[in-house]
């Protein structure tokens, strides 16, 4: 499997390159939009946008596979396609964590250099926020590998895509359903927020412990059942 | 005797096309020719020997052990030449041996080097600056680097100009001769085979034609001339397909025996070469 990540960090050294530099320039130039106006909203597209560069930079060597049909090279080479399956999640975390690293080092340099703050950043910051954000994009990428490797990249990520466009859409879609049917059947969606508002406060009231072993265990889970998903369908799955 | 490879009544289905119960075998050491137009299912039967697309029955055996029971231990022995290699063109051929040679217990790097100098290959420029012929032969260099014992090759010269294709075929025939390797061939340019197979396996909408030695069937087919007079229902069934004109007839046949002993000197017997095969075969099968 070493052989598999060290030939992903080969083939891909130019892109890792290029993440290095751009995602300290974009998390760069959302501090410094919102350097006035710290807060709120910011913060909010603040933690979002750094999730998603993390994210993207931990995927798109992925995709890079498809356009160069390198799937079928490595899959021609004596090794076994579950070792192809978890070298990728692997290759995917390490590049998570360095993405993830890089936007925290990126934030302390622009607040050590600009001497701003604000307390909203503190939970950001705090060892708190950043293993609940990185428990949170392992959790995602847990979800969004399957996929990719199941379906292939191109299938893969047009899935992706609408699972989490309706995972955010959930609440207006919910609504424009209920209202769609209003008068002819009597549909409520309302218990879907009513449990990830009861989820959330039974997080926020738990201790530090008890919320870092719900975390773990959650990771530990998720992560090995995803990893078995793919490798139970990519094993049998066409390479074309 | 021992077979390198082992292919039977393999199926795989697809939409709008299906490999039908494909069997044939190619002994220890020889060249096997796998020929057949377009989309006949020779790049599905290598893929599926190959383990990259899975099979709906049937078995594949190499060198006696199960394809997918023993994926790995086959997969060192065999040397595996893509019609399109893959490889990641921004890097350069050292970069690439540096990324494909720790798969390979018995990867040596004297072979591979001798290999780049032989075909003049530049190890520091990048493949994109590759010409397709460059890109083959650095394909081939890779495949012949970990003394793989079977070598499978699909395709590999389409898309090469003639005179570059006959180069690349003399070069790699010429490394080969020398020792045991088993070699499977796959082509819809049948003028590459004639001079090098040993076996031929004719594939043509999923089904296999024929496979048996390259000179028993140069032997058994021939090309029939003859007054189109001659043609008719009966005579038709000594024919694997046939082209009529005002001129005349010009018929397959394979079966050269059997048409001399019905028409004896009243047609022209002529060698047939693959090309003819694969046209008078299609166009049968077309019929039927």
């Amino acid at each position: 499997m070493i052989k598999l990540i060290k030939k992903d960090f080969i083939s891909y050294w130019k892109f890792i390159l290029i993440i290095s530099g751009y995602i300290p320039f974009l998390v760069s130039i959302a501090l410094w939009a919102m350097m006035d106006d710290f807060g709120g909203i910011w913060i909010g597209f603040f933690t979002t946008l750094s999730l998603a560069l993390c994210i993207f930079g931990s995927l798109v060597f992925l995709i890079n596979e498809t356009h160069t049909n390198s799937e079928i090279l490595y899959a021609s080479l004596p090794v076994e396609r579950s070792t192809i399956v978890m070298s990728k999640y692997v290759t995917a975390y390490i590049l998570l964590c360095y993405s993830y690293i890089l936007v925290i080092l990126s934030t302390l340099f622009i607040f050590s250099v600009s001497g701003g703050n604000d307390k909203a950043f503190d939970l950001l910051l705090s060892i708190r926020g950043i293993t609940m954000m990185f428990g949170f994009m392992i959790v995602v990428l847990s979800y969004i590998l399957p996929f990719l490797l199941i379906f292939g990249m191109r299938k893969g990520a047009v899935i992706n895509f609408i699972i989490s466009l309706l995972f955010v859409m959930l609440k207006p879609v919910a609504d424009i359903i209920e209202n769609l049917f209003k008068g002819i059947v009597e549909l409520n969606f309302s218990f879907i927020e009513e449990y990830f508002q009861s989820a959330v406060l039974f997080v926020t009231k738990l201790s530090a412990a008890d919320a870092y072993t719900i975390l773990l265990g959650t990771l530990v889970i998720g992560v090995n059942l995803s990893m078995m998903a793919s490798i139970k369908f990519y094993s049998s799955r066409d390479l074309e | 005797m021992n077979y390198a490879l082992e292919v039977n009544e393999l199926s795989k289905n697809y939409e709008g096309f299906r490999l039908d119960k494909v069997s044939f075998a190619l002994p220890e050491g020889f060249i096997m020719g796998l020929i057949g137009p377009n989309g006949a299912g020779k790049t599905t039967i290598i893929k599926l020997i190959m383990n990259l697309v899975m099979k709906n029955s049937g078995s594949i055996k190499v060198f006696g052990k199960d394809n997918r029971e023993h994926e790995i231990e086959i997969k060192e022995r065999i040397g595996f030449v893509y019609d399109n290699p893959n490889y990641y063109e921004h890097l350069n051929l050292q970069q690439i041996r540096n990324i494909i040679a720790p798969f390979y217990k018995r990867w040596d790097n004297k072979v591979f080097d001798d290999l780049v100098t032989r075909f003049e290959l530049p190890l520091k420029k990048n493949l994109k600056k590759f010409s397709r012929g460059m890109v083959m032969k650095a394909a081939i260099a890779v495949a012949l680097s970990h003394h793989a014992d079977f070598i499978i090759m699909d395709e590999p010269t389409s898309g090469l100009d003639p005179l570059f294709r006959r180069e690349l075929l003399d070069l790699l025939f010429d490394l080969l001769q020398n020792e045991k390797k088993s070699i499977l061939f796959s082509t819809h340019i049948t003028s590459d085979l004639e001079r090098v197979a040993d076996y031929i396996t004719f594939i043509n909408k999923g089904k296999i034609v024929f496979s048996n030695t390259k000179d028993e069937i140069m032997e058994n087919h021939a090309l029939i001339k003859g007054d189109k007079n001659l043609i008719n229902i009966e005579t038709k069934g000594y024919f694997e397909g046939m082209r009529i004109n005002e001129m005349g007839f010009e018929a397959l046949t394979s079966d050269v025996k059997s048409v001399k002993k019905k028409f004896g000197n009243s047609v022209i017997i002529d060698k047939a070469n693959l090309e003819d095969m694969m046209y008078f075969y299609n166009q049968k099968q077309n019929n039927d």
